[in-house]
């Protein structure tokens, strides 16, 4: 296809290889879309989906951008389109790393542990906007298994699924013990299978986000820990991820997509649609009741849950992630975490939004 | 001693009832057990409800289709390469040489390891599953095509020689329909595996609708009677192929003594 | 039903020039990829070059994980085998000798047959966890269906002939098992053998990959959740080259019990 679809990347002296070249060529191009301007673009945006009523569907602002179509028209507007990529959540972020590694996903609105997973092998990310305080993880111990703390499940089995965000809470968790991972025996398994383990003694403790108070409350386990008891740069974050070369290629486009987050953002804010909010992430595997204990533990307020500010704790939080994941061994390479962060676009979106003083620029939690 | 007489088929239909619903009613009674048991056994009326649902909203049907379309799209495109692969391999010594060493190895490789790769290379769509099943069924085709034609007796060959037949009418009169029952066992077995491939891509990939999907999200829900009506349906659906091939087979070789 | 194909040769019959022969493929293969890695037609992190796997098999190899995550599958699937083997040789044997036994057992069992093991294994999850237990289970449901099956076509197989030709010089029982029905059901019921354990390797990596805490299986899943692809490919590597050796061990067995037949 065209020179676009064979990246940069390639050694000097390649015009030499003529006939690979031409092979590889053919294949790419089966591969990658052409990005010849906007027009004809295709913009895919990612997130995790869950079950509902027989489709999957997303439950949080990417739902809402799905929903308020202010994003479609505007890229149809520059003669782009817009493509969902629902994951589901049994596989999770790696689909979304794959996609991005063969440039099939733009965007995605997924995990820290996974994107830093992911720059680290070498897919070049960018964050364009963060998204709201973070989420709370827990440990969850089988409703027979009588241990109080981490010290006391040394030597037991813990499911973990690994490479999602809730690994590096619990990574922290173990070393603030000083414990580490080879002191337990640590399953693979992925969130739909670890109620079944857990409830059957398979495992005797589990580590999860707000599934863990569902599980909890059918009366499968108990939770003995959770971020709330741990500083607050612990929680896990999730925020809209780009794909590096599209940023590069189509700053409009790209500054397209941070407004409609931001869009959504404002309108979660505001507390005259916080019962919508609620309805809507309560839409898949976490019952309402559920939804709204978690809501209501919240040390800071209503709005500050969808904060699209790169506030000072969401710099640091990175650059810890990717300090911890390489110390630790879980990847190989240091990431540049002050690289990694792009704070144009949102800047600009607040700006264009009249939002400039919406939202607090520094730590509320 | 010696091989027992066939029984009369209404006994054989009677008989044939009593394991199965030997296994409802013990499942019945756990269901009811309560307790721990219950919340793994789901009750044969929940399971009736789930079957009523997913029939009712099409679910089913849209499942079945998609699993179904790309199950025979990927035997048909896999079958039809491996019955060439194998008349060339058989064929030609060249190629056996050259190519035979290499298929062996690949055909060894459990197909759900590519898996991941092709989602890496080519993404999670149609595209990528349907190639697992290709491959899938690719195998027993080659195999089987070329042990077909390379087990042809070369006397009758000969024969084809002596009446001067060229080398096309030799192919086309005497090795073809010599090959014809293992060629045809090849393709049974390719639907066999196109049809296993199916389900295991989609359990794995788990994204664009099928049988394989359904049952991959009613794990994730927890619902043990989704997760058995569909298995139920797959079941189904796979004896039913298998039973339309193995028809097609016999009316193709009813020229064949029987026992052949 | 069971696949009797002749497998394709492959063998060097001690002559360097042919075992030579046998080799270039791979080479060729080895060098075309090697050639799509530096093209930089894919990026780096998913076209990984052969040898940056090759480096990351022999970490693996050299810290000991490698033999681990080996050793955990290998004895899952023999444990797993085993058991499956013994089920499904009593099952069709016994479905084979008796009517009555057959028109009860032979729907439901064509009926599961039909279902992929993998399509079991979420079922299987709930009901045995994810412990040792499910997957020498999963291994043993794998190779039982193909080995009953063969068992059963195997001694249904055995020509009338045969029994009347024994019953003509008066054989006795033992006699008439020992060199009438295994000789004549052997060459059948090993080919199903090898079927069996090539099926049960298949799915034990599958089910390693949803759910275990070692083996194959489970160190592919982790490479790709953690996007480290030479990981899984070097996992792929292995798992094709036990599956080869598995197969070629269990064809030599059948070569030599069967070697009177070509005699």
């Amino acid at each position: 296809m065209d020179d676009n679809t064979i990246n940069a990347h390639a050694p000097a002296g390649l015009t030499r290889r003529a006939a690979t070249r031409t092979l590889a060529g053919l294949l790419a191009g089966g591969l990658a879309a052409c990005h010849g301007g906007s027009k004809g673009t295709t913009v895919n945006l990612a997130s995790i989906a869950y079950p509902y009523q027989g489709k999957q569907i997303f439950n949080s602002l990417t739902g809402i951008i799905q929903r308020d179509g202010w994003l479609k028209s505007e890229l149809e507007k520059r003669g782009a389109s817009l493509a969902f990529t629902p994951v589901p959540t049994a596989v999770g972020a790696p689909l979304i790393n794959e996609g991005f590694s063969g440039k099939r996903i733009d965007f995605a609105s997924y995990g820290d542990f996974p994107a830093i997973i992911a720059v680290a092998g070498g897919v070049p990310l960018k964050l364009v906007a963060p998204l709201g305080q973070g989420q709370d993880v827990y440990l969850l111990v089988g409703k027979n298994v009588a241990a109080k703390s981490i010290t006391d499940l040394k030597g037991k089995r813990i499911a973990l699924h690994r490479g999602r965000p809730w690994e590096l809470p619990f990574a922290k968790l173990l070393d603030s013990h000083g414990l580490s991972f080879s002191d337990f025996t640590i399953v693979n398994i992925n969130p739909s299978a670890t109620p079944a383990a857990l409830a059957s003694g398979a495992v005797d403790a589990t580590v999860l986000l707000a599934d863990a108070l569902l599980e909890e409350q059918k009366g499968i386990g108990r939770i003995i820990w959770s971020t709330r008891q741990a500083p607050s740069d612990w929680k896990m974050r999730a925020e809209l991820f780009a794909r590096g070369g599209f940023v590069d290629e189509h700053p409009d486009l790209t500054q397209l997509v941070v407004s409609a987050y931001v869009r959504a953002a404002a309108w979660s804010a505001q507390d005259a649609n916080r019962e919508q909010v609620i309805k809507d992430a309560a839409r898949g595997l976490t019952p309402e009741n559920i939804v709204r204990k978690e809501y209501a533990e919240a040390t800071y307020p209503w709005r500050e849950r969808f904060s699209p500010f790169f506030r000072p704790d969401v710099r640091s939080h990175y650059a810890s992630v990717a300090e911890y994941a390489v110390a630790r061994g879980l990847v190989r390479r240091k990431v540049d975490a002050a690289a990694l962060l792009d704070d144009r676009f949102v800047t600009k979106a607040l700006q264009d939004q009249h939002l400039q003083g919406f939202w607090s620029s520094g730590a509320v939690a | 001693m010696s091989v027992p007489r066939a029984l009369p088929w209404q006994a054989r239909l009677m008989l044939g009832l009593v394991p199965p619903a030997l296994l409802l009613a013990w499942w019945q009674s756990q269901a009811q057990a309560g307790g721990a048991r219950a919340a793994v056994f789901a009750s044969l009326a929940t399971i009736g409800v789930a079957a009523r649902e997913q029939i009712a909203s099409g679910a089913l049907l849209g499942d079945a289709t998609a699993t179904l379309t790309r199950a025979l799209t990927g035997f048909g495109i896999g079958g039809t390469l491996g019955f060439a692969a194998g008349v060339l391999l058989a064929l030609s010594r060249w190629a056996e040489r050259l190519l035979g060493p290499l298929l062996q190895a690949f055909r060894q490789v459990p197909m759900i390891g590519w898996l991941p790769l092709f989602a890496l290379w080519f993404g999670t769509g149609d595209g990528s599953q349907v190639t697992v099943i290709a491959v899938s069924a690719f195998f027993p085709a080659l195999l089987n095509t070329h042990a077909g034609i390379v087990q042809v007796e070369r006397r009758f060959l000969d024969v084809g020689r002596i009446y001067r037949l060229r080398a096309v009418q030799r192919f086309r009169l005497i090795l073809l329909p010599g090959a014809l029952p293992l060629v045809l066992t090849g393709l049974t077995q390719a639907l066999s595996f196109a049809w296993i491939a199916a389900i295991g891509t989609e359990i794995l990939l788990g994204s664009g609708g099928g049988l394989g999907v359904t049952l991959q999200t009613a794990q994730t829900e927890q619902r043990l009677d989704a997760m058995l009506v569909t298995i139920a349906v797959t079941a189904a659906l796979g004896f039913a192929l298998n039973q339309i091939i193995r028809h097609l087979r016999a009316r193709l070789l009813h020229w064949q003594p029987v026992g052949a | 039903m069971t696949g009797t194909a002749i497998p394709l040769r492959v063998g060097w019959r001690g002559r360097p020039a042919t075992l030579l022969a046998s080799l270039v493929p791979f080479a060729l293969l080895l060098a075309a990829w090697q050639a799509m890695a530096l093209s930089g037609a894919f990026p780096a992190q998913v076209m990984v070059p052969p040898a940056t796997v090759a480096a990351t098999l022999l970490r693996l190899a050299s810290d000991g994980e490698l033999a681990r995550h080996v050793g955990d599958s290998l004895s899952r699937l023999l444990l797993g085998y085993a058991a499956g083997a013994l089920a499904g040789l009593a099952f069709g044997a016994t479905l084979a000798l008796s009517r009555w036994v057959e028109a009860a057992f032979a729907p439901l069992f064509h009926t599961l047959w039909q279902v992929p093991v993998i399509a079991f294994v979420p079922v299987l999850i709930l009901f045995l966890g994810i412990d040792e237990g499910f997957k020498i289970t999963v291994v043993a449901v794998a190779a039982f269906f193909p080995i009953a099956l063969a068992a059963f076509d195997a001694i249904r197989g055995v020509p009338a002939g045969f029994f009347e030709v024994a019953r003509v010089y008066r054989t006795r029982l033992p006699d008439l098992i020992r060199r009438i029905l295994i000789p004549a059901t052997v060459p059948a019921v090993l080919v199903g053998l090898r079927i069996g354990i090539i099926r049960a390797w298949v799915v034990l990596v599958a089910a390693e990959l949803l759910a275990a805490d070692s083996g194959i299986g489970q160190m592919m899943e982790m490479g790709r959740q953690m996007f480290q692809i030479d990981v899984v490919l070097a996992g792929v590597l292995v798992s094709g080259v036990i599956g080869f050796a598995l197969d070629r061990a269990a064809r030599a067995v059948e070569a030599r019990a069967t070697r009177w037949q070509r005699a």
